[in-house]
């Protein structure tokens, strides 16, 4: 019902605090709905916040770990009405996580996604470029978290031109008679971040003219930071050399399906309105002062079909101003920082180079 | 044979094959020192005093340590020590070449060992990691100066450093008559298949688990300035080494009726939390979310039934019944705790790996009783709070001060 509500609202026109009132009834009968369907999630909740229901902020909210979906099936339906389960390829691990995702869930993750980047889009389906290859979306019901994304986004356009081979190889003459049929209007163009910077950029021959797309990219900076590429870096060279003027980032992840978190103008990532940020600091755990870097902890509405509707993520972040954002902005504006790290560890055991090898 | 070795000390420099076999010649020839002989005593000395000169050394708490571990009263009860050890009608006399290959990520163990077989009056090769952190270039440094004033000594002595190489591996256990694996069950499997000399013999540190016992009742019985330094102790013992030493307690057992367990409990981590905020250095998101993953997964799939966040450096999960999670651990603050009524009711659970029980509030007797109880199974340490990485000539069970040295029975003629 709140989720309802919240979908047709424009984004960001409730301050944070309103914001809270709204959202910690839901997230907290969320909960309710997981503790009784999701036996796993029951006992983690009871060892780790069985007071939920009285809970006051939505920092005092039960939160899982997002690794914790490598080691855990974690669902709050019956085997049968699972239509699709997700697996992400993790960035740290042979490990992946899978996400267990019903007619509903899929449904709410839909029009959650559509209110976000509606607005940026305008009423009318655009033409498409679908910076991936073919590949990705052709087994439905055994979708990657990248195929997911592609389709997912792909309701949003029309005409979809797949711009890559199934060996990554750019399709430059497709790419051309697209811009040539439709490069006059404003079209969509969807990517993963890396993908964008690694396959589409490097392959881009002079002389092509995306000066009318709007250019949506998510999946993080995390493959590329070996290239030290930032997002300053990344719009400048996609603004010289594909003409590409707007260029929106979201952050999001398979495990929290409706977690959607839009690049603003301001260059800032804020939250849905039938979702939430938390950056909790390292050493206390506590939520953060703005301006402080920390653990990002995402919180979301949609998933009824699996527990991700409260995730603590690998990701440090910042928040850096709540309910200031341009134009009277509500809610919290933030960035990604990068991955948290581990120092290496010490100790007596796995010693002299040797137990590694 | 393709070899790479960088001799560290003395005379540092790269080694081939041959510069390897000319040095390993002069270590195995001759070996006539005695036990605690003038030179190794002065050496200590110096060493010691050198470290706590050193600008940069005295403010390493690992090097700082050492250095109190082996000045000259510590060193002369040593001696005293190995005097009064050796067996009736025997003279204890060095067991020759020691080849040492400590552990590469505690990386000041090196020390302690290499030290008491120094004293024992052997001859030594010790194998150091490639990846060493400063405080052990700086240590070698000072070693280096100090070996340098006493030749005879030096001679003796010879630090390396080589990758995985188990063919230089075999060429100085060629030449050893003991040799000292520290380093967990992988290492001590790998380098046992490694052949030895006939007559020599091995000393292995394999992974090790340690726990601590705590009387629920003197914990409450303590004031409040006793039980933060109760905590203050305990910090030492839980978070140095980032809780991945053998010897850093895993489990808190408190003994005593469960309500007064709870109470202790919830008063004894308030104390701990507050001391590792104060002192706990730089914390590392990798580290708490590597805990959090660790600490659901053992909810889901162990008797937990409570988790307890202090902050983001102390995790404390409750187990209903005692669960052997020996193999999958996790360091950083990560504490399980159990309620038992008395600590005869732990003794089910002490198994073979069991190291240390870190121990508070139990008398003599009990403690004694106890150990009486062990049998074979584990435990091959009990230590009051604050002092479970204070290293002890006696370690995991096997007393060093014998095992570098060798018992020459002398029986005399009526």
């Amino acid at each position: 019902m709140i989720l309802e509500t919240l979908i047709g609202s424009a984004p960001d026109t409730l301050p944070a605090a309103g914001k809270a009132a709204t959202l910690l009834p839901g997230l907290v009968d969320l909960t309710a709905h997981h503790v009784a369907r999701c036996d796993g999630y029951a006992r983690i909740v009871a060892a780790t916040a069985p007071d939920y229901a009285a809970a006051a902020r939505l920092a005092d909210l039960p939160f899982l770990p997002v690794s914790l979906f490598k080691s855990h099936l974690l669902k709050s339906v019956p085997d049968d009405a699972v239509t699709n389960l997700l697996t992400t390829s993790g960035t740290t691990g042979p490990q992946v996580s899978r996400i267990a995702v019903d007619a509903v869930t899929a449904d709410r993750q839909a029009r959650g996604l559509a209110s976000v980047v509606a607005p940026l889009l305008g009423p009318t389906r655009l033409p498409m470029i679908v910076l991936d290859n073919r590949a990705v979306v052709r087994d439905a019901h055994h979708l990657s978290a990248r195929g997911a994304g592609v389709l997912g986004m792909m309701r949003f356009g029309r005409r979809h031109f797949f711009a890559f081979d199934d060996d990554m190889r750019l399709d430059r003459d497709g790419l051309r008679d697209f811009l040539d049929r439709f490069g006059t209007q404003p079209f969509l163009v969807f990517g993963f971040t890396f993908v964008v910077w690694r396959f589409f950029l490097q392959a881009l021959p002079a002389g092509m003219d995306l000066s009318n797309g709007i250019l949506l990219h998510s999946g993080g900076w995390k493959r590329l930071e070996s290239e030290a590429v930032d997002n300053a870096t990344f719009k400048q060279q996609l603004r010289e050399r594909a003409g590409l003027q707007h260029v929106r980032n979201f952050y999001g992840m398979a495990e929290q399906l409706g977690g959607v978190f839009l690049e603003g103008e301001d260059g800032f990532l804020h939250p849905p309105l039938f979702g939430d940020v938390i950056v909790r600091d390292v050493d206390t755990m506590e939520e953060a002062e703005p301006g402080r870097p920390g653990l990002i902890q995402v919180l979301s509405l949609v998933p009824t079909s699996y527990p991700g509707h409260s995730l603590l993520t690998e990701d440090i972040g910042v928040v850096h101003a709540v309910d200031g954002g341009p134009g009277g902005w509500g809610g919290k504006a933030f960035s990604v920082l990068g991955r948290a790290r581990r120092a290496p560890v010490r100790g007596c055991s796995d010693a002299v180079d040797y137990g590694s090898r | 044979m393709d070899m790479s070795v960088d001799i560290l000390l003395p005379d540092a420099g790269p080694a081939d094959a041959d510069a390897l076999d000319r040095r390993l010649a002069r270590i195995g020839t001759p070996l006539g020192r005695e036990p605690f002989a003038g030179d190794a005593l002065l050496f200590c000395e110096r060493l010691s005093a050198a470290i706590l000169s050193d600008p940069v050394a005295r403010r390493i708490p690992d090097l700082e340590a050492f250095a109190f571990w082996i000045r000259r009263k510590a060193i002369e009860r040593l001696a005293t020590r190995f005097a009064d050890g050796a067996p009736p009608g025997t003279i204890r006399l060095p067991r020759g070449v020691i080849l040492h290959l400590p552990p590469g990520n505690a990386a000041m163990m090196f020390a302690y060992g290499w030290i008491l077989a120094l004293l024992c009056g052997n001859h030594n090769i010790v194998r150091l990691s490639r990846r060493r952190p400063p405080e052990v270039g700086l240590l070698l440094r000072l070693i280096g100066a100090e070996l340098s004033r006493l030749p005879d000594l030096a001679r003796g002595q010879l630090f390396l450093s080589y990758g995985h190489d188990d063919q230089i591996t075999a060429r100085l256990s060629a030449v050893c008559d003991l040799r000292a694996i520290w380093g967990g069950d992988d290492t001590v499997n790998r380098i046992r298949s490694i052949a030895l000399p006939a007559q020599a013999t091995e000393l292995t540190f394999a992974d090790r688990f340690s726990m601590a016992a705590f009387q629920a009742n003197a914990v409450l019985d303590l004031h409040d300035e006793n039980c933060a330094a109760l905590a203050d102790r305990f910090f030492n013992d839980v978070f140095l080494f980032d809780q991945m030493a053998c010897a850093s307690p895993r489990i808190v057992v408190w003994v005593g009726e469960p309500s007064d367990c709870r109470a202790a409990a919830g008063r004894f981590y308030q104390d701990l939390a507050a001391v590792a905020g104060r002192k706990g250095g730089d914390f590392d998101a990798g580290t708490l979310c590597a805990k959090l993953s660790y600490a659901f997964r053992s909810i889901l799939d162990w008797p937990v039934s409570g988790m307890r966040r202090y902050g983001g450096r102390l995790l404390v999960l409750t187990l209903t019944r005692f669960h052997d999670f020996r193999s999958d651990v996790m360091g950083g603050g990560t504490l399980f705790e159990i309620d038992l009524p008395g600590l005869d009711s732990l003794l089910p659970h002490v198994r073979r790996k069991d190291q240390t029980l870190v121990h508070f509030g139990f008398s003599d007797q009990e403690l004694r009783r106890f150990v009486g109880q062990l049998g074979g199974r584990g435990f091959d340490r009990l230590v009051p709070a604050g002092q479970a990485l204070f290293f002890d000539p006696v370690w995991d069970g096997q007393d060093l001060l014998a095992a570098f040295s060798r018992p020459v029975s002398v029986l005399c003629s009526a």
